[in-house]
């Protein structure tokens, strides 16, 4: 909730170069991806599964008319299956104009920072797996890895599966 | 038994004289050997004679039967020749053949037998003519023989045959098979001497009885003078019309074969058949006799003249030449022939099995005569090693070593004569042990025999007679002394006609007989025994000799001695200065023990002497031994113990009143003690009464804890039952917060949703730019209250929970409440059981203080009791002061002295003192405890340290009491 407040502070100053990230977490990790790139945050409901889909491939679910591919991003990263819960949500994203379901374990709040307090990822620690990653934010309740989406989730993975 | 064993040893010394043997060893094998070979030679002499005889008749029979059997076979072989002649005489063949033959035999007509002998018989052999069925021409005879020639061979090769004869009632010989020279002669005028000529004739005169004949053997000169025989036949047609004769020609190989079979129970064995005329018709090829065949050449060495003379049949043994022969023989008739069938084999090998059975006895007798032997040494070495021993053992004993005979514990004769050699052999010990005896003897001994000629004198004997020859010299001056064996008895008894009387006493002897003898000096003491044999006869005397001079002497002087003794006097001696050592020595020992008695009779008297004077402190000095010395130690201890008491009587004497003094003021002491006793006993009572109330005041006590305690036990179930009421309620808490989490639940989940909406209005008021300013404020407060009242429905829940699980653990604490009251409740019931035992028990412990107390009191007036007595007491003491002075008094007399002490004295009454002193305890001791029993009439307090200066008293009385024993 400290978090929370920090954004209001900012919201209050409202500079110019601020930019806003939804945050949430995997494995109780923290990830943040830019507010703009999200359409929407649902509650996780059963998806519908597809065959011969890799295992981090979650199934579709139906947005208002709309079908979206559903990614588990837990499996994307190589840390196993998501298990849902109550807590368990669909971030829905926008990448080069197609939808595509996150699944995460909490959507935890909306992160307002300034563009310089990105800083970025340490080159020695930065491996083939791991270059989607825009950079680091410092918060009160640790480090938020913010996600380049588009890099994260080429083409080939919004499409290829239909 | 032993006359029988007593006569075979004399006869086997018999035997071994005869033999040259002495040994009793040599002979027992030679006997052995004789009896046993006698015996087995007897029974192979009959055994084989037997067997002999058995192998000789059962050759007999073998060679017989054999022979009979042998003319079976040859009348069966000829019977079978028989039936074949017949039998093709029978056949169509025959009679067609013969039929046709003649006809065509009569076609060629004078020059027949040239024609066949040309087309048929010459420059062909043998087999060649008999597989030629037709000559190389086409005469009638040709065709015919092409049709029967080989029907006909048939016949011949299958009855062996060697040749087949067709022969017409005319003589002419139509057809041969074999095709020889009497092919188409006439036998009417040709071979009229032959066999074939004979048979035809014999059946072609009369066929119809002569229906079949056989020739003899001979050689046949037309088959090359080979041996033949023929049998003929006569040929019937089918309306049994006589047409001619039927001829065989028999193979003389075929009837050896039958005869010359080996046969393997007879080496060399010779078979022979003999006709009338003396020549054999067999071929004698076999064992050692080779003869042609019929000859009469091995008649000169074969067959001689006996062997004609025998019967038709039957076995012998013939000589012939230089050795025996076994023949068995019988007739054989074929038709007009009579022949006698010959077995002969030597005798020797007919009775091989006899032989063996001979040689196999040799072998037996040999083995057996080897046995007789060992068995006879076995047995000699039984009898022989024993007796051998108990010779050595008697060269041992006659050498005078130590024997001992083995063999004795032996059942057998050897042992009896064993023992018997043991006995001698003790006998003879005995002998010499008694002979060693008298020699050494101090009496003289003189052995006679029945005429009274001495025959053993001993040592001492012959010593006596040295002594006394010269005296016995006077009466017998011819006798030679040193020759003792040569005297007699009487010798010794005075002049002749004394000897005399003593000679004839003696000879009538029955018992032993006494007599003293005075000879040169000397007294001499004689006892002559006869001496008897085991049947009772006399055998002799036995004397035996004394000297009892010295007696007599010695006798007299120390009888003189010891009566002067016997009137008071000690002083007489014997006289010691005898020759004799013994008299020397008695007399001796006699002054010796004068002498002591005489030493010690004064002794005694100086000692007493002074005593009575009243000096206690003489003594018996001297050195004596035995009674005196005991004598002697008993006066002087009775001496010292006197002394030793006065003088203990004088010491003691003062310690006697300085104890009276101590009894005196013992008395005081006790007396203030059983007032100080009294004292006690009444505090002891008061504390008794303050016990008393306070076991009273327990009993009430107890009897009120009773009651509260039954109050706290139904407090305590009113206690256990609010507890149950409880733990009801605290259930149905439970089950409220339950109710509170679902709701939480549900509120949690709205928070969730809520927040959800406010995060997608912040993306929405972002993307609207500065448009959604505002909005992004808003869905920010929203998102805030969401979150908000997550966090609060949470904090909710972690309350329920605490709640909850408080409400547990109190229920967990009602439920230990409960049942720790219901232990305090069983523990008041057992409480209050308790409490009514000790208020029981309160109330005997008052009444047994009661009694105590009453004792107490009775203790109280035996206390009084008891100080009276100690008065009395020391009354008692002053009397005892002024009795010890009167005694010191009394002992003054006595000299005594005060240094000695006599410890080996006192040690020996010490006994008796603390025997004394026991008794006197234990009479204290008895009185003591009869006082307690009568009702405790002692002083309690001073019990102890009264009772210990008591007992010290008690011991010093007692020590001086003993002085006085």
């Amino acid at each position: 909730m400290a978090t929370a407040n920090a954004t209001r502070d900012d919201q209050k100053q409202n500079p110019r170069n601020q930019r806003q990230f939804v945050t949430f977490t995997v494995e109780k990790r923290a990830y943040a991806v830019d507010i703009m790139s999200v359409r929407e945050i649902k509650a996780w409901t059963e998806t519908t599964r597809l065959p011969n889909q890799p295992v981090h491939m979650r199934g579709v679910l139906n947005l208002r008319g709309s079908i979206v591919p559903v990614q588990d991003l837990r499996a994307r990263f190589g840390m196993g299956v998501t298990e849902p819960d109550e807590s368990s949500v669909v971030v829905i994203v926008v990448i080069e104009d197609r939808l595509l379901g996150i699944l995460v374990d909490s959507v935890s709040d909306i992160l307002t920072v300034e563009s310089e307090e990105i800083k970025a990822v340490p080159t020695g620690s930065v491996t083939a797996g791991e270059d989607f990653l825009e950079g680091l934010v410092n918060t009160q309740d640790g480090m938020v890895a913010v996600i380049t989406l588009g890099l994260l989730f080429h083409q080939a993975d919004t499409e290829t599966n239909f | 038994m032993n006359t029988v064993l007593g006569k075979a040893f004399s006869g086997l010394d018999r035997f071994g004289q005869a033999l040259g043997v002495k040994t009793y060893r040599a002979k027992t094998v030679a006997a052995f050997l004789v009896i046993s070979l006698t015996i087995s030679l007897l029974m192979s002499v009959l055994s084989y004679r037997h067997v002999k005889e058995l192998t000789l008749s059962q050759a007999k029979t073998d060679l017989f039967n054999l022979t009979e059997y042998r003319a079976q076979r040859v009348a069966e072989y000829f019977d079978h020749i028989k039936t074949v002649n017949e039998n093709v005489a029978s056949s169509d063949l025959a009679i067609k053949a013969l039929t046709q033959f003649s006809s065509a035999y009569s076609e060629l007509g004078e020059g027949a037998q040239t024609y066949l002998h040309r087309e048929y018989v010459n420059g062909r052999s043998l087999e060649e003519k008999i597989a030629n069925v037709k000559a190389d021409d086409d005469s009638t005879y040709s065709g015919y023989h092409r049709v029967f020639h080989y029907g006909f061979v048939n016949f011949l090769k299958n009855a062996d045959l060697y040749d087949i004869f067709l022969i017409t009632p005319k003589g002419k010989v139509v057809y041969t098979v074999a095709k020889e020279k009497d092919l188409g002669a006439n036998l009417k005028q040709d071979l009229q001497n032959t066999g074939l000529a004979q048979v035809f004739r014999r059946v072609n005169e009369n066929p119809k009885q002569v229906k079949h004949a056989f020739s003899d053997w001979e050689y046949y000169a037309l088959s090359g003078d080979i041996p033949a025989m023929f049998s003929a036949t006569p040929i019937f047609d089918a309306n049994g019309k006589y047409k001619g004769v039927l001829a065989v020609q028999m193979k003389h190989h075929e009837f050896n074969l039958i005869m010359n079979q080996t046969i393997p129970r007879f080496d060399h064995l010779t078979a022979y058949i003999v006709g009338k005329d003396g020549k054999n018709r067999n071929m004698i090829e076999t064992g050692h006799f080779k003869s042609p065949l019929l000859s009469s050449d091995f008649q000169k060495s074969f067959y001689p003249e006996t062997v004609k003379k025998l019967p038709n049949s039957g076995v012998s043994v013939v000589k012939n030449a230089d050795h025996q022969e076994l023949i068995a023989y019988t007739e054989i008739n074929i038709d007009q022939n009579q022949w006698k069938l010959f077995y002969e084999t030597s005798l020797d090998g007919a009775l091989a099995p006899a032989y063996d059975f001979f040689r196999f006895l040799c072998w037996i007798n040999i083995a057996l005569a080897g046995f007789a032997c060992a068995a006879g040494l076995f047995f000699a070495r039984g009898i022989y090693q024993p007796v051998q021993d108990l010779r050595a053992y008697f060269k041992r004993m006659l050498n005078g070593e130590k024997a001992v005979f083995a063999g004795a514990d032996r059942q057998d004769e050897i042992g009896e004569l064993a023992r018997d050699m043991s006995a001698v052999y003790e006998q003879s010990l005995h002998s010499t042990r008694v002979t060693a005896a008298l020699d050494q003897a101090i009496g003289g001994i003189v052995v006679a025999d029945n005429d009274l000629k001495i025959v053993y004198m001993n040592n001492a004997m012959r010593e006596i007679l040295r002594q006394s020859e010269s005296a016995l010299r006077k009466n017998a001056p011819n006798v030679n002394f040193q020759d003792g064996e040569a005297l007699t008895l009487e010798i010794f008894h005075g002049d002749k006609e004394n000897q005399a009387n003593v000679r004839a006493l003696l000879l009538g002897l029955k018992v032993a007989y006494k007599m003293s003898l005075p000879l040169a000096g000397r007294q001499f003491d004689l006892v002559v025994s006869p001496v008897f044999g085991k049947t009772g006869e006399k055998i002799g005397y036995a004397t035996e000799w004394r000297d009892a001079t010295m007696e007599k002497r010695l006798e007299q002087e120390i009888g003189n001695m010891f009566k002067a003794v016997a009137e008071g006097d000690f002083t007489g001696r014997a006289n010691t200065d005898s020759q004799d050592e013994f008299m020397s020595r008695m007399a001796k020992y006699t002054n010796d023990a004068l002498q002591h008695l005489e030493e010690f009779y004064s002794a005694l008297q100086s000692a007493v002497t002074r005593m009575a004077a009243g000096d206690l402190t003489v003594r018996m000095t001297g050195n004596f031994k035995g009674g005196f010395s005991a004598l002697q130690a008993s006066f002087n201890s009775g001496l010292n113990r006197i002394e030793n008491a006065v003088q203990e009587m004088l010491e003691d004497n003062k310690e006697a009143s300085v104890i009276a003094k101590d009894i005196a003021s013992f008395a005081d002491t006790l007396s203030g003690a059983a007032e100080q006793q009294a004292a006690g006993l009444e505090e002891t009572n008061a504390t008794m009464e303050q016990i008393l109330r306070n076991v009273n005041m327990n009993a009430l006590s107890a009897r009120d804890a009773d009651a509260k305690a039954e109050i706290a036990g139904a407090k305590a179930a009113v206690g256990v039952r609010i507890v149950k009421s409880a733990i009801d309620s605290m259930k149905k808490i439970e089950t409220g917060s339950h109710r509170i989490k679902d709701i939480i639940n549900v509120i949690d989940s709205i928070a969730f949703q809520t927040n959800l909406l406010a995060l997608n209005a912040a993306v929405e008021a972002a993307r609207a730019g500065e448009a959604g300013k505002g909005f992004s404020v808003v869905a920010t407060e929203v998102r805030v209250l969401a979150q908000r009242s997550g966090s609060a429905a949470n904090e909710i829940r972690n309350l329920i929970s605490d709640a909850n699980e408080n409400v547990r653990s109190g229920v967990k604490h009602v439920y230990e409440t409960g049942e720790a009251l219901n232990q305090i409740s069983s523990s008041v019931i057992a409480a209050a059981g308790m409490i009514r035992h000790i208020s029981g028990s309160t109330q005997e412990q008052a009444s047994g203080i009661s009694q105590v107390s009453v004792a107490l009191q009775e203790l109280d007036n035996v206390t009084q009791k008891n100080a009276d007595l100690s008065d009395k007491c020391a009354e008692a003491s002053q009397k005892m002061k002024s009795q010890v002075d009167n005694l010191s008094q009394t002992v003054a007399f006595f000299k005594v002295n005060r240094d000695r002490k006599f410890y080996v004295d006192n040690r020996v009454s010490e006994k008796e003192i603390s025997q004394n002193l026991q008794e006197t305890r234990n009479a204290l001791q008895s009185e003591r405890s009869s006082m307690f029993r009568s009702g405790g009439r002692k002083k309690m307090i001073d019990s102890t340290s009264g009772g210990n200066s008591l007992n010290e008293m008690y011991q010093k009385a007692a020590g001086e009491w003993k002085a006085f024993d």
